[in-house]
């Protein structure tokens, strides 16, 4: 698979799904999306770099500990449950407002992304923890 | 100082010191033992402190709010009787620690004995002073746990061990089980879990009398106590727990944790006596136990083990003595079952003290060895004397008054039934009391009478210091002084005691000498029959051996062995039966009872409610696709090779993202074609390391069985599902339009699906991410564990 | 509901069953997986009501008064529909979210259970679970 081809392809398309999931994480709350969704889609975009470039070579410019992302994603997502224990609210409880931003006009933000956020470490760690271990052996 | 503050000390205080013992072990070594013990004694003097409101007819009762949506506080209640279950457990526990301080060998983990000996204490007092079934139940399985942990302090030791867990198995499992579900009942009879309520209340003990459940509740808790106090068939455990260190057997053994039972006895005594139930169990129970114990005390060698029989015989005297009364009319075998279980711990702690010097000192416990110490050991002599005269029943001694007051209460109650049993019943306690007399003599002559046993015994043997006679001469002396005096511990000790059981005060008068009575003629008769027993002693226990080789099957302990000691073979055993293995063996049951249980009444619902309405208008562009969905998953099936298989399975899941958008369910789309891509990866992953070297050949009939199972899997959740659709359940208010309808109002989400899982279910979430998290360990696992086997 | 729908569910439920029956390990996974897809469509199917709308709230920041909310089970009424019309409009959302969590999960267990497969047949050489019994003794 590490032709000259899918590498030139994963250069342009890898970056793009990236933002993608990112996008899709962000936007969960109102449009379809959300942790899992961006999570497994940044999975397969970093799946597809694997593949494209090979294991090893990709290891050179782009070799993240996975496990460091599924550890740090369940601590914030339990941590945004335990925070509105400490604000006064019932465990996992959230809250949103709306902020006027100068660009995006009104913008609804809430904590749940916090949460959100943890998934989506959660679901990219795991998967991509999965997916690595089994290229190297 | 608060009383209930005393007693809350005088149970707390061991097991905080308790926590502390293997820290200051490390700073006063040996000497740990002193401390403990001076705890024993402030706990006992906290106690004393408290005895006059007690002795005066008071009782002490506070309780705070514990758990309270199911009615259990936390709460004491300090009455005659549980006081002086505490004085024998604080008492008897400070002289005991006092006298290991030189009996256990300085080598030993002493943090651990005394850790565990203050850990007892504090239960047993705790457990006498509960106020609330559940809190009494908490302590009394503790004692049991404490037992088990000491009788097995020698670890090493397989009896050790096996005695323990006779001892676990037996009390804290039959007995304490059986106990809990008795509270229980008591519960659902009454509606309280408070002691003092039920006491008081008249009109709950005419409701529990009547009520249908009494009987199993009385015999639950009747087993408790039983298992406990090592009566009936639980007599078992107490010989084997006879491996604990000596000093723990004079405690746990002897005076005090064995009594636990007679104290929940003589505390349910107002609930339950009075009853023809109660008069079978508890005096039935009791006649029987005294007079086989006895008669199995006579064969052995062991001084131990003859005292572990006699104190199962003498608990038996205690327990028929309150099988006896009724709680309306107490007469005297309240009186002189309370009396005997004062007067029993104090003797047999002393003959347990003595048998303790005797081995340290002698170096041997089996009676055969042993013999002709009197003169070289004196003063042990005087006081083995003395505790084993008591228990023989001789006067002027304690024991004699309270056997006197068994006989008495056994000729009353044989009158009050009538014939045939106005004869058996003293009869009985006659021929109890000879045996008692014939092994009490047994233990004075066999190990300081006679000729001195050369071949076994060391060269020198002598008295040891003042810190093992100490105690157990302050318990001779009080052996003496309760037979000589008996109105002192009448007026202290069991008028409060007893008027703890019958709830009312009393006034007891005895004396030493009172007449010539039929109970005088019983003694006598006793004591001659007893020295003729005594003179075929050794045929009766050769005969008791003869007969035990001719049938090994006749012995509870031989069921007991049976049972226990091959459990986990026999578990074993029973789980292969039916964990066999291949996933084939366990699918046929489980399809067997979806059909029974699910299949079947679905078929029988749909004759008569409803009619199925079939809905075959799908678009061609949906019905495409289904086509699709089957023909892949048949290929998946039927291919034979990896690859084509895998590359089926990856476009079945593409098609079923196809249906999600179909069901309107985008998130689900998007989620299932981006999940496809990754499983499809790391199939190929897997399959690119692992050769086709094996090609499944189906031979005929499993590929029709098989077949036929996929069927009626198939038929069933087809059927199920096409009346789970069509409302064959009345239908009900979703609950998903409390999202629909408050998702905006409450977090602002329009994506209804992501507020689910991110707002409203949001634990579940965190569950469901903590899945993934255990796949990638478990992984990360299956991957490193084949570093460490290679 | 659908019929042909729920023939293809159930017949895919069948043939998930067959393949559990097999003694080769990777078709048992397979087995495994054909299962899980059935069963996603099974709950999405069986909680849809027959709407007209994926259940995303459109436009306003504040509920919209013209839907009811309310089930009104003497009307036959049991979703959120237009007044006047009795015409349900959004989908459950609720078997959409456990069934978006189940997707993510079963990737993840189907990849445990083949890097289990895996780690089989290093250690035993085989992949027929009769043979691996013997094996095993």
């Amino acid at each position: 698979m590490t032709t000259l081809i899918t590498q030139t392809i994963a250069k342009v398309v890898v970056p793009l799904c990236v933002f993608l999931s990112i996008s899709l994480l962000l936007t969960g709350h109102d449009q379809p999306g959300g942790g899992f969704i961006g999570g497994v889609m940044f999975a397969t975009a970093i799946s597809l770099l694997y593949i494209s470039f090979g294991l090893d070579d990709s290891k050179k410019f782009f070799n993240p500990d996975w496990s460091l992302y599924f550890g740090f994603g369940l601590l914030l997502a339990t941590a945004a449950g335990i925070g509105s224990i400490i604000a006064g609210y019932n465990l996992l409880r959230t809250d949103y407002t709306y902020l006027q931003l100068p660009l995006f006009g009104e913008v609804e933000l809430s904590s749940a992304i916090v949460f959100d956020i943890g998934v989506y470490l959660v679901v990219i760690g795991g998967l991509l923890f999965i997916f690595k271990k089994m290229g190297e052996d | 100082m608060n009383l209930p503050v005393a007693v809350v000390l005088a149970i707390f205080l061991p097991f905080f010191f308790a926590i502390l013992v293997p820290y200051l072990e490390r700073i006063v070594k040996h000497n740990i033992g002193w401390f403990s013990a001076l705890i024993g004694l402030i706990s006992f003097l906290l106690l004393v402190l408290i005895s006059p409101e007690i002795i005066r007819g008071e009782v002490i009762h506070y309780s705070v709010s514990w758990i309270p949506s199911v009615g259990v506080d936390f709460g004491i209640y300090v009455d005659g009787l549980s006081l002086l279950i505490a004085f024998l457990a604080s008492g008897i526990g400070f002289l005991i620690m006092a006298y290991s301080t030189e009996y256990m060998s300085h080598r030993e983990d002493l943090a651990r004995y005394y850790q565990y000996i203050l850990l007892f204490m504090g239960s047993m007092i705790g457990m006498v002073f509960a106020s609330n079934t559940i809190q009494l139940f908490i302590f009394w399985e503790l004692t049991s746990i404490t037992s088990f942990l000491l009788i097995g302090f020698w670890r090493n030791k397989p009896q050790s061990v096996y005695g323990a867990k006779k001892s676990l198995i037996l009390t804290a499992g039959f007995g304490g089980l059986a106990l809990l579900t008795g509270i229980l009942l008591l519960r659902a009879i009454t509606g309280t879990f408070d002691i003092p309520t039920i006491l008081a209340d008249e009109s709950l003990k005419v409701l529990i009398k009547e009520h249908d459940l009494f009987l199993g509740t009385l015999f639950l808790i009747f087993i408790g106590a039983a298992a406990k106090s090592a009566q009936g068939p639980f007599y078992i455990w107490l010989p084997n727990a006879m491996e604990a260190p000596t000093p723990v057997s004079a405690f746990l053994h002897s005076a005090t944790m064995v009594k636990a039972g007679l104290y929940l006895i003589g505390r349910v005594h107002p609930i339950f006596s009075g009853t023809e139930a109660w008069l079978i169990m508890v005096a039935g129970t009791g006649l029987v136990t005294m007079v086989v114990a006895g008669f199995l005390a006579l064969r052995q060698t062991d001084i131990k083990g003859l005292l572990a029989y006699s104190t199962i015989s003498q608990l038996a005297y205690i327990m028929a003595m309150y099988g006896y009364t009724t709680y309306q009319d107490p007469s005297l075998g309240v009186v002189a079952a309370t009396y005997h279980l004062l007067n029993h711990a104090t003797f047999k702690a002393t003959l347990f003290l003595i048998v303790g010097i005797v081995a340290h000192e002698a170096a041997t416990r089996d009676i055969k060895k042993l013999g002709g110490l009197r003169k070289e050991m004196p003063i042990t002599f005087v006081i083995a004397t003395i505790g084993a005269l008591s228990m023989a029943g001789v006067p002027p001694l304690n024991g004699f008054l309270s056997k006197e007051m068994f006989y008495e209460a056994s000729v009353d109650i044989g009158a009050s039934l009538g014939q045939p049993y106005n004869l058996l019943i003293p009869m009985i306690a006659v021929i109890a009391g000879v045996l008692t007399f014939a092994y009490s003599i047994k233990i004075i002559d066999g190990i300081f009478l006679g000729k001195r046993n050369d071949e076994h015994l060391p060269k020198k043997v002598h008295d040891p210091s003042i810190i093992m006679l100490g105690p157990a001469a302050i318990l001779a002396f009080i052996v003496v002084l309760f037979g000589i005096f008996p109105s002192i511990p009448m007026s202290f000790i069991i008028e409060p005691a007893v008027s703890g059981i019958i709830l009312e005060d009393i006034s007891i008068y005895a004396s030493l000498w009172h007449g010539f009575t039929v109970e005088l003629l019983m003694t006598v008769v006793t004591f001659g029959l007893g020295i003729i027993i005594y003179k075929k002693y050794d045929a009766i226990a050769n005969w008791q051996d003869e007969f035990n080789k001719k049938h090994p099957t006749f012995s509870l302990n031989y069921y007991y062995d049976e049972i226990f000691g091959n459990a986990t073979e026999n578990a074993k055993k029973i789980s292969l039966k039916f964990q066999v293995g291949p996933i084939r063996a366990y699918l046929f049951p489980i399809v067997l009872i979806a059909i029974l249980s699910v299949l079947f009444p679905i078929i029988i619902l749909s004759v008569e409610l409803t009619p199925i309405t079939f809905n075959f208008e799908t678009p061609p562009y949906e019905l495409i696709v289904f086509i699709l969905i089957i023909t892949t998953a048949v290929m998946a099936a039927i291919i034979p090779s990896y690859l084509p298989a895998v590359i089926a399975v990856s476009a079945l899941g593409f098609l079923i993202g196809i249906v999600f958008i179909f069901l309107l369910a985008p998130d689900l789309a998007i989620t299932q074609i981006l999940a496809e891509t990754l499983t499809t990866i790391i199939f190929v992953l897997v399959i690119s390391k692992v050769p086709q070297t094996f090609k499944e050949k189906i031979p005929r009939n499993i590929l029709y069985r098989d077949i036929l199972i996929s069927l009626t899997v198939a038929s069933t959740v087809f059927l199920i599902m096409l009346y789970a659709t069509q409302g064959i359940i009345e239908p009900f208010e979703s609950v998903s339009h409390y999202f629909l309808e408050k998702s905006i109002l409450l977090t602002g989400g329009h994506n209804i699906v992501n507020v689910i899982l991110v707002d409203f279910r949001s634990l579940d979430t965190l569950g469901e991410i903590v899945v993934i998290f255990l796949a990638a360990l478990g992984v990360y696992n299956l991957l490193h564990s084949r570093g460490e086997r290679k | 509901m659908d019929t042909f729908l729920l023939l293809t569910i159930s017949i895919l439920f069948g043939i998930g069953t067959f393949l559990i029956l097999r003694r080769d390990i990777i078709k048992m996974i397979i087995g495994v997986v054909i299962l899980c897809h059935s069963v996603h469509m099974m709950i999405v199917s069986v909680g849809a009501f027959d709407g007209i709308k994926a259940p995303i709230i459109e436009s306003s920041k504040y509920p919209q008064p013209e839907y009811i909310f309310k089930d009104s089970i003497s009307e036959g009424i049991f979703a959120p529909v237009v007044p006047e019309s009795v015409s349900v409009i959004y989908m459950d959302p609720l078997v959409q979210a456990l069934v978006l969590t189940a997707i993510v999960i079963n990737l993840a267990i189907t990849a445990f259970l083949l890097i289990l497969a895996y780690r089989i047949y290093e250690e035993y050489g085989t992949m027929d679970a009769d043979e691996l019994r013997r094996l095993r003794g």
